[in-house]
C-alpha cells in the first residue's frame, strides 16, 4: 500500500461518512446529486492536496528537527549547551520549544524592505527558494510506499528544482540594492557554476550501475550492496558539491557573515529572513536524503527483517523502512553538523578551484571507471571497444592532471 | 567591471572594534584601501595632564580592554624611571605572572577572533572558555577580571593570594593540553592554510619601515623583542625564546602567536617557581608631592608590540607634563593599506584581525 491510496482509502471513508450522513438527516434531490458529482470529478485532487499537504508538514518538521540537532551537536562539539529553554516538567534543559519561540518572534518581527531596493523581486526572492525547496520534497521517496510521486526521472526532476536556488539568491541579493547583497548574489552564481556540473556527474555512476531515474529503482537496486562501497569516488564528489549546493559551511560563501555581513540575506528580516533560513534546512534535509538514496541504500535496512508479537494481539512486521531511512538521513547531517563545527570557509576563487580542477575531474575518472567496469562486466552486453575508448580518454585527463598538478593547482 | 567602495566597518562583524576600512574592490579584489580610525577617541593624554600619577593609574586599565595590566604595568614603570625607584624584586617575579598571563588571555581573544573571521565559530568559544581561567587566576590575585587596576609605583597592590601559586601552575597544566588542540583545529586543518597562507605578506623591509612590532615584525621574520633586548622587571633572568616566521603571512602571525602562548605558559612556571620572599611594595615609599624637571621614555613588550610611554615631568606639580602613548596597533591598523591591494574581499577580515587590533588602545 502507497501513501496516495492510503490517503485515498481515507478521504473516501471521509466522504462517504459525511455524505451518508447527510442523506440520513434528509437531504436529497439535485443538490446532494450535485455535491456527488463534484466529489466524483474532485476526488483525485482533493487525494493529492492531502498527499502534498501531508509531504510539506513531515519536511517543515524535518526543518525543526535538523534546526535543533544542529543546534545541540554544534553547540556540544564547540563545548557549551546551545538551546536550553524547554517546559519546566518534560524536556526541559532540551531547548524544545526555542524553535517555536524563534519561529513567533520571527513571525512577529517587522518585515522591512529597504527604501531603493525593487521590492516586487526582493520579496520574490525568497518565495522562489521556499517553493523550489520545498518541490524537490516531492520528488523524494521515503519508502516504495510512502511517496508523494514515484516519477520516471524523479531523480531527473529533483536536481532540477534542486539547482533553482542559486538563481533565487541571485534575485534577492541584487534586488536588495545593498552591496553585500549584491556580493553575496554573485557568489551564489560562482558557486553553483563551479559545483553544479561535478554534482551532476557524481551522480551519473550511480544512474550507471542502477540503470534507472526512479528512486525507489535505484534504492532497490542497492538491497544487497550499498552504491558508497561500489562508487567511493562518485560519494566524495557528491558529499562535497552537495555541501557546496545547500550552502553550507566551509561552502556557505554567499552569507560569509565574516566579511559580508550576512551575505545576500543582509536586507531580510522577519519573515522573509525565516524563508531563507528554512529553505536552508530544506535543502539540507533534500541533499542528505538524496546522499542516502543515491549511496547508503536509501531505506533499506541494515537489519534482516522480523516480526514482533505485539501484546494486544497481531504482529508487528520490522524493520520500518521509513524510520531507517530518517536515521540515515539525520546521520549524514549530523556529519554536515561535524564538518561545519570544524572547518572554516573557503574564499571564492578557492571553490572555483576546487569545484573545476578537483571535483571535476575525478567525476569524470569515475565514470570512466564505471563504464570500464560495466562494459567487463558479464551481465552487460556492450561492445568492450567502445567502453575502453570512453574509458581511455577521460583516464587520460585525470593522469594529465596528476601529472601536470600545478597546471590546475 | 565597475569598481565601488565598500565599507568594512564602523559597524561590521569582522570588524574588531569601532574602526573602518573602506575598500575598493573590483569585483572581489581589493584595489585600494583608507582606514578609518577615531570612533573611539577618549583624549587619555590629555586627561594625563590633568590627573595625579595615582588618580591616572585606573586610566591605564582602559587603554585596551584586553590587555589591560600590560598598560597600567607599562606606565607604572615609566614613572618608576622617572621617580629613580626600583620595586623589590618579588613585585617585579608578580608583575611578570600577571603580564604573561595577561598576553596569554590576550592571544587567546586573537586566536578566537583570527578563526571566527574564517567561519571557524568553534574555535572562539574554546578560545575565550580557556581564556576564563586567565580571568578566574587575575579575580583570585586583583579581585577584578577585567580592569584590575593592581601594579602601583614602587610594587604592586597586595601579595599572590596563598593557593594563586598551585591555582595557576594547574591552569597552565591544563593550558599545555589545550594548546595542541588548537594547532590541531587551526594549524593542521588544510582549510585554515588554504586561508592563511600567502595572505596578507607583509615583508620585513615594508614592516620595518611602517614602524611594526611585536608579532607583525616577529611574523616578517625579524627576531624583535623587548623583553629580550632592553629587558625590563626581571625577564632577564627568564628562559625564554622569541618565536619568528618567514613570509610574514597570516599563517606565520598564527605559528608566531601560538609559538608566544606556549613561551608565556613557561614563563609563568619559571616566574612562579623562582619567586623570592620579601617586600612587594619599596618599604616607606610616598608618591613624591611634585615629579622632578625630566622626561623618560619607557617601552615594554605589550601583546600586540612594543607599547611605550614618554612622560615629562615639570617640577612644579605632581602631574605629567605630558604623556605619549605609542600604541603599536595604531601603526599596525594604518599600515593595513600598504599590503591590503589584491587581495580577495574574503581576506579583509584575515588581514584586518592578524593585526589583532585593539580599538581603545589605538583610539585612545
Amino acid at each position: 500500500m502507497d501513501l496516495y491510496s492510503a490517503v485515498h482509502g481515507l478521504v473516501t471513508w471521509l466522504v462517504g461518512g459525511i455524505l451518508g450522513l447527510l442523506e440520513w438527516l434528509g437531504m436529497r434531490g439535485p443538490l446532494m446529486q450535485f455535491i456527488r458529482w463534484m466529489y466524483g470529478a474532485l476526488e483525485h485532487t482533493i487525494t493529492v492536496a492531502v498527499v502534498v499537504i501531508l509531504v510539506l508538514v513531515i519536511g517543515l518538521l524535518m526543518v525543526i528537527l535538523m534546526l535543533w540537532i544542529e543546534r545541540k551537536l554544534i553547540g556540544r562539539l564547540a563545548d557549551r549547551r546551545a538551546t536550553m529553554l524547554g517546559f519546566r516538567g518534560i524536556g526541559k534543559g532540551t531547548g524544545a520549544i526555542q524553535l517555536f519561540a524563534d519561529a513567533i518572534k520571527l513571525l512577529v518581527k517587522e518585515d522591512t524592505t529597504p527604501k531603493k531596493a525593487d521590492s516586487h523581486v526582493f520579496a520574490t526572492g525568497p518565495s522562489i527558494l521556499v517553493a523550489s525547496s520545498l518541490l524537490v520534497l516531492v520528488a523524494i521517496p521515503w519508502s516504495d510506499g510512502f511517496a508523494a510521486s514515484n516519477l520516471n526521472d524523479g531523480l531527473l526532476f529533483a536536481l532540477a528544482v534542486f539547482a533553482f536556488a542559486p538563481f533565487a539568491v541571485f534575485l534577492s541579493g541584487w534586488s536588495a540594492n545593498n552591496k553585500y547583497t549584491l556580493i553575496g548574489g554573485m557568489r551564489s552564481a560562482t558557486q553553483m557554476i563551479s559545483c553544479e556540473i561535478p554534482f551532476l556527474l557524481s551522480i551519473s555512476g550511480v544512474v550507471m550501475l542502477s540503470g534507472s531515474f526512479r528512486l525507489t529503482d535505484i534504492v532497490n537496486v542497492q538491497r544487497d550492496m550499498w552504491f558508497v562501497f561500489l562508487q567511493p569516488v562518485a560519494f566524495v564528489v557528491f558529499l562535497v558539491a552537495m555541501v557546496s549546493e545547500i550552502e553550507r559551511i566551509p561552502f556557505d560563501l554567499p552569507e560569509a557573515e565574516a566579511e559580508l555581513v550576512e551575505g545576500w540575506q543582509t536586507e531580510y528580516s522577519g519573515m522573509k529572513f525565516a524563508f531563507a533560513m528554512m529553505a536552508g534546512y530544506i535543502r539540507g534535509f533534500a541533499g542528505c536524503a538524496l546522499g542516502v538514496i543515491l549511496f547508503f541504500g536509501g531505506w533499506n535496512s541494515p537489519v534482516p527483517a522480523y516480526t514482533v508479537q505485539l501484546p494486544w494481539g497481531g504482529q508487528f512486521a520490522g524493520p520500518v523502512p521509513e524510520l531507517w531511512f530518517l536515521i540515515k538521513v539525520l546521520l549524514l547531517f549530523m556529519f554536515l553538523v561535524w564538518v561545519r563545527a570544524g572547518l572554516g570557509r573557503v574564499r571564492v576563487d578557492q571553490i572555483v578551484t576546487i569545484g573545476w580542477k578537483r571535483l571535476l575531474p575525478l567525476a569524470v575518472f569515475n565514470i570512466a571507471l564505471t563504464v570500464a567496469l560495466l562494459a567487463f562486466s558479464t551481465d552487460i552486453d556492450s561492445d568492450p571497444l567502445v567502453a575502453g575508448v570512453a574509458f581511455i580518454l577521460p583516464a587520460g585527463v585525470l593522469g594529465l592532471v596528476l601529472w601536470r598538478w600545478r597546471w590546475f593547482g | 567591471m565597475t569598481q565601488m567602495w565598500l565599507n568594512m566597518g564602523p559597524q561590521h562583524p569582522s570588524t574588531h572594534g569601532l574602526w573602518d576600512l573602506l575598500v575598493r574592490v573590483d569585483g572581489e579584489t581589493i584595489m585600494e584601501a583608507v582606514t578609518k580610525i577615531g570612533y573611539l577617541h577618549r583624549g587619555v593624554e590629555k586627561i594625563a595632564e590633568n590627573r595625579t600619577i595615582e588618580k591616572f593609574l585606573p586610566l591605564n586599565d582602559r587603554l585596551c580592554y584586553v590587555a589591560n595590566s600590560s598598560w597600567t604595568t607599562l606606565f607604572v614603570m615609566g614613572v618608576e624611571e622617572l621617580l629613580d625607584v626600583v620595586p623589590p624584586e618579588r613585585a617585579q617575579y608578580i608583575r611578570v605572572v600577571l603580564l604573561e598571563l595577561q598576553r596569554i588571555a590576550s592571544h587567546l581573544v586573537w586566536l578566537g577572533a583570527y578563526c571566527s573571521d574564517m567561519g571557524l565559530l568553534t574555535m572562539i568559544l574554546w578560545a575565550w572558555r580557556d581564556r576564563e581561567l586567565m580571568l578566574d587566576l587575575f579575580q583570585f590575585l586583583t579581585g577584578a577580571r577585567i580592569m584590575h587596576n593592581f601594579p602601583r609605583v614602587g610594587g604592586v597592590r597586595n601579595d599572590l593570594p596563598p593557593t594563586f601559586k598551585e591555582r595557576a601552575l594547574k591552569s597552565m597544566d591544563y593550558m599545555d593540553q589545550r594548546i595542541p588542540e588548537y594547532d590541531d583545529i587551526c594549524g593542521r586543518s588544510e582549510l585554515f592554510v588554504m586561508r592563511t597562507k600567502g595572505i596578507g605578506v607583509l615583508s620585513l623591509e615594508k614592516a620595518i619601515n611602517l614602524g611594526c612590532t611585536g608579532p607583525m615584525l616577529r611574523a616578517a621574520g625579524l627576531e624583535q623583542d623587548v623583553r629580550k633586548e632592553d629587558p625590563y622587571l626581571c625577564y632577564d633572568k627568564l628562559d625564554f625564546i622569541v618565536p619568528t616566521g618567514k613570509d610574514g603571512d597570516g599563517w606565520d602571525r598564527y605559528t608566531v602567536r601560538l609559538e608566544e602562548i606556549r613561551q608565556s605558559v613557561s614563563l609563568v612556571r619559571q616566574a612562579l617557581r623562582k619567586m623570592p620572599e620579601g617586600d612587594i611594595m619599596v618599604p616607606g615609599f610616598k608618591m613624591p608631592k611634585v615629579l622632578p624637571a625630566k622626561a623618560i621614555y619607557r617601552r615594554a613588550e605589550d601583546p600586540r608590540g612594543e607599547g611605550a610611554v614618554y612622560i615629562v615631568g615639570d617640577g612644579k606639580t605632581n602631574r605629567p607634563y605630558r604623556l605619549r602613548i605609542r600604541s603599536p596597533t595604531y601603526v599596525h591598523l594604518l599600515s593595513i593599506p600598504f599590503y591590503i591591494q589584491g587581495s580577495r574581499m574574503s581576506d579583509v577580515p584575515v588581514i584586518m584581525g592578524g593585526a589583532d587590533p585593539c580599538m581603545a588602545e589605538v583610539d585612545r
